[in-house]
């Protein structure tokens, strides 16, 4: 009978090696919240507010103050600065987590500046390979850098927790999770937030 | 025979039986007397050594006894002593052991002929070499035994495979003589599927070999031979590990009855995913002195990792002395990820399962009909954890009908002549939601004259109807000649590529910024392949050098249209290799043996002047092996290399219109290692690889895939001889 014991024993670890570790989902913290947005298009930015979440677009958002952040592309635009009239901005804090967020600092605010971005989906023919310039965040517009300096293009997240500023002058925290939807899709920002901070 | 002195040994284990020594000398042919030879019952721990004068004497039972006599530097003796002459003085004689030109080989021919007397040289890779290399998959043992072979990181596609300058499409990678179904990418087989413990020998063949195999045989064929029962009961296991954590665990079991025969095999290997990081930037030297390093980052790449298993079960039958018939099909699934965010979202998955049914008549002893028929259904999905979701995204079959006749029936001929259907199918998401297919119908016939002692030619033609583009005829022709230790041999051979499915239907469009699409007027490839060799074969020393030069004809690549949204396929380009390959095997002494190739490329694609080439035109594998004895268990230590020249590329910057210089440093990589054979049918093997920790400053193209040095161990049993429990 002694004899059988490999026979057992490949098996038994065999499937002791398929077996898959669990996914620690990590407890979210109270109050954290998340949100998805579609950012596929290069033609348009997509609206949020900390209040009322995803939103129509503005026939202004260089004047509507009811907005909070804007995404085109892995472009970000919050309230303020070149993109609208509220007194949005952002800064990047050196903490990955939500414990713990220091108090707001006004003065290291970055408010929006014009960038140079792609406003049609980029083709091979040239004609619409021209970047225009609007306006950004381009403190926000770090969370994720894109090196296209390997086929295919590596994607890095930041992870880092950003302090944004609203329209009205509240503070939010937020941190960038993804960039690619539950089918690995790229073109997705997807981003935890603690709001408001009081 | 070897079924009925089993049944002996087991009736004998029922009955009590007396002790007997058994004695006898061991001696090589001359009479000299052999010391040190090692004398075993087979399947126990139970052995002696011959004296100065070749004697031994060893106690056994007194019935049947297998023995085994080894002495380094000589052939293997496996033999059975009948109970009635065990009380008699036996009597061993062995013969040096010599490099094998009577191996018997299939692919040069399409029936078995010896290594000698087959028409084009061809490389074979036996089992004992790739068990003593411990190798992880199949692209360790090419790159192990291969010059000239790179399997490298080509824009985003692990191992993609370039031979003597060209891409997969012109190397075909053959299981058992049948084409392989799918690809991973890049028209790259998936070399996963092929489980190494389950390889009998591979064959390579280097040349165009179209008129056998059909498309894609341009530059080569490697043939991976299986193996099959050899032993009325035979099983086995065996697991290797590496300090990096890739593992691998298979078993076999196995019987050969006089009419029936059973083989079942399987194997489970594990990887981790990793990333590799740049060490230094790429930087770019251009015509005006200036040199660039583009991008200050670093970059870096996915190397995935996976989990796989392969089964494989094969059956034969023999009705007769004429009329035997077989069949093997085989499972196997690959989950593929990456260690960044992707691999957290989706997983490849990669399914293929395939059968292969064949019926053997012989006639006569020199006529022989094979009726076969194979069929390989490759399949890729996408797999999405957060959403437990599973989504086909290509399924490619392959039916292969063929009758194939050989005979030698004419006096200094053998004549080969097929007939048979390739059926594909493909269904991918570049294609427009249909699925495209060809059929290719064809007609081969090859003929082996002999000419007297010292002459023969060798002559083929194959015809093709495929549904595309029709008829194309592809001939070859050759010639060899032996005088006393030397053989040469030299010819033509044309070969062709017929455009993949893909080339001619697919439709797709790159999220908006371009559209790939296929060209249904596409012509196959064609190629001139030319060459010669000379071989000299002596019993410990055997060496040859062979050239060739290859020219290929309306090469399919991608164009852009004048718009430029749209990239096509066409008929377009013409290019050419030359090159020289050295192979050499020698054993030197009783202890040591060497085998060691070299390959020189010339792969010239000019832009300018300028060579925009990345083959490496100077490759070499060298492996020394040293045999020795710890008390009665045969030891093995080797180191093997592989050598890699530099290149310099040159590649067009089309913005500033300029061509800039990139240099691919040389490399190589070495493993040492030391199996031992220990009793009861265990075997382990444990070793170093990449010896030098040669880590590449740039992972993204043209570098070896490795993390660096990395520490094995493996670990077989043959479990029947460990329970057999002879005392």
């Amino acid at each position: 009978m002694k004899n059988l014991i490999p026979f057992l024993i490949v098996p038994i670890v065999c499937s002791l090696l398929f077996a898959c570790d669990k996914n620690d989902d990590g407890q979210t913290p109270p109050g954290i919240q998340s949100a998805t947005i579609d950012v596929r298009a290069y033609d348009q930015w997509i609206y949020f507010s900390f209040e009322q979440g995803l939103m129509d677009s503005p026939t202004d958002p260089t004047t509507n103050t009811n907005w909070d952040l804007a995404f085109h592309r892995w472009d970000v635009r919050t309230n303020g600065g070149a993109s609208g009239l509220g007194k949005g901005g952002a800064y990047a804090i050196n903490q990955t987590s939500f414990d713990n967020i220091p108090e707001p600092d006004a003065a290291r605010l970055v408010t929006d500046e014009m960038i140079l971005t792609y406003m049609q989906t980029p083709d091979m023919s040239g004609e619409n390979n021209q970047r225009v310039e609007v306006p950004a965040n381009t403190e926000l517009g770090q969370w994720l850098t894109v090196s296209m300096s390997s086929i295919p293009p590596t994607y890095t997240l930041a992870n880092n927790v950003f302090m944004v500023r609203t329209a009205d002058g509240q503070w939010a925290a937020v941190r960038f999770t993804n960039y690619m939807n539950d089918r690995a899709e790229k073109g997705y920002a997807s981003f935890s937030y603690l709001y408001p901070i009081h | 025979m070897s079924c009925c002195s089993l049944l002996v040994s087991f009736l004998s284990l029922l009955q009590p039986s007396d002790t007997v020594v058994l004695h006898g000398q061991v001696t090589d042919p001359a009479g000299k007397p052999l010391q040190g030879a090692v004398i075993t019952l087979q399947g126990t721990a139970k052995g002696c050594t011959t004296d100065a004068e070749g004697f031994f004497r060893l106690q056994s039972q007194y019935n049947d006894q297998k023995l085994s006599i080894r002495y380094i530097g000589y052939a293997d003796c496996d033999t059975t002593v009948a109970a009635r002459d065990a009380t008699q003085p036996l009597k061993f004689t062995l013969h040096e052991q010599r490099l094998d030109m009577d191996e018997v080989v299939v692919t040069g021919t399409r029936t078995p002929r010896t290594l000698k007397n087959t028409p084009i040289i061809t490389k074979v890779i036996t089992a004992a070499e790739i068990r003593q290399t411990a190798p992880q998959s199949l692209i360790d043992v090419l790159q192990n035994e291969l010059p000239g072979i790179e399997f490298t990181r080509t824009e985003g596609v692990t191992n993609s495979i370039t031979f003597q300058g060209l891409d997969a499409n012109y190397l075909l990678i053959l299981v058992d003589g049948e084409r392989l179904a799918g690809e991973t990418s890049r028209s790259n087989p998936d070399f996963n599927r092929i489980d190494i413990d389950n390889i009998e020998r591979i064959e390579v063949v280097k040349g165009a070999m179209s008129t056998l195999y059909g498309s894609g045989a341009v530059a080569g064929v490697v043939n991976i031979i299986t193996r099959g029962a050899d032993r009325p009961f035979g099983a086995g296991i065996n697991a290797q590990y590496d300090s990096e954590g890739e593992q691998k665990y298979g078993f076999n079991v196995g019987t050969q009855l006089r009419k029936f025969s059973s083989y079942t095999s399987g194997v489970v290997r594990l990887k981790s995913a990793y990333t590799l990081h740049d060490r230094r930037p790429q930087t770019y030297y251009y015509e005006d002195g200036t040199a660039v390093t583009p991008d200050s980052t670093l970059s870096s790449v996915e190397i995935e990792g996976y989990r796989n298993f392969t089964l494989e079960e094969r059956l034969g039958y023999r009705f007769s002395e004429r009329f035997k018939a077989s069949a093997r099909g085989s499972f196997y699934q690959h989950e593929r990820f990456n260690a960044g965010m992707v691999g957290d979202l989706k997983h490849d998955l990669y399914r293929d399962w395939n059968a292969h049914l064949s019926t053997e008549f012989t006639p006569s002893q020199d006529n022989r009909f094979e009726l076969s028929y194979h069929f390989d259904n490759y399949t890729k999905y996408d797999k999405f954890l957060k959403l437990g979701e599973t989504e086909r995204n290509y399924r490619n079959l392959i039916h292969n009908p063929r009758l194939l006749f050989s005979s030698e029936a004419l006096r200094n001929n053998t004549l080969v002549a097929g007939a048979e259907a390739l059926v594909e199918r493909l269904d991918t998401y570049q294609f427009a939601d249909t699925v495209h297919g060809t059929t290719t119908w064809s007609l081969y016939v090859q003929d082996d004259y002999r000419l007297g002692q010292h002459w023969s030619f060798q002559g083929g033609l194959r015809l093709d109807h495929h549904s595309a583009y029709g008829l194309h005829l592809n001939p070859k022709l050759s010639a060899m000649a032996k005088a006393g230790s030397w053989t040469f041999r030299a010819g033509y051979a044309a070969g062709f590529r017929a455009p993949t499915l893909k080339e001619l239907y697919t439709s797709w469009d790159h999220q908006g910024m371009f559209e790939l699409v296929g060209n249904r007027n596409l012509r196959p490839e064609k190629s001139h392949h030319i060459s010669a060799s000379t071989e000299y074969a002596r019993p410990s020393f055997n060496v040859s050098l062979s050239g060739y030069y290859n020219k290929i004809y309306d090469k399919i690549s991608m164009l852009w249209n004048m718009a430029n949204d749209t990239s096509y396929y066409a008929n377009t380009s013409n290019a050419s290799t030359a090159g020289f390959d050295i192979d050499l095997r020698a054993r030197i002494g009783r202890h040591v043996t060497l085998r060691s190739s070299y390959a020189y490329v010339r792969d010239r694609q000019m832009l300018r002047g300028r060579n925009t080439s990345s083959t490496r035109p100077h490759s070499a594998t060298i492996r020394i092996e040293y045999t020795f004895r710890i008390a009665c268990c045969p030891f093995t230590a080797g180191l093997g290399g592989r050598i890699l020249s530099k290149v310099d590329t040159y590649t067009l910057d089309t913005e500033n219109d300029l061509l800039y210089r990139i240099r691919y440093p040389a490399y190589s990589i070495w493993k040492l290692n030391c199996s031992g054979q220990l009793p009861r049918g265990i075997r382990i093997n444990v070793g170093i690889d990449n010896l030098l920790n040669y880590k590449p400053d740039n992972v993204t193209y043209n570098a070896g895939i490795t993390r660096g040095t990395t520490f094995f161990a493996s670990l077989s049993i043959a479990l029947d001889e460990l329970c057999n429990k002879k005392k």
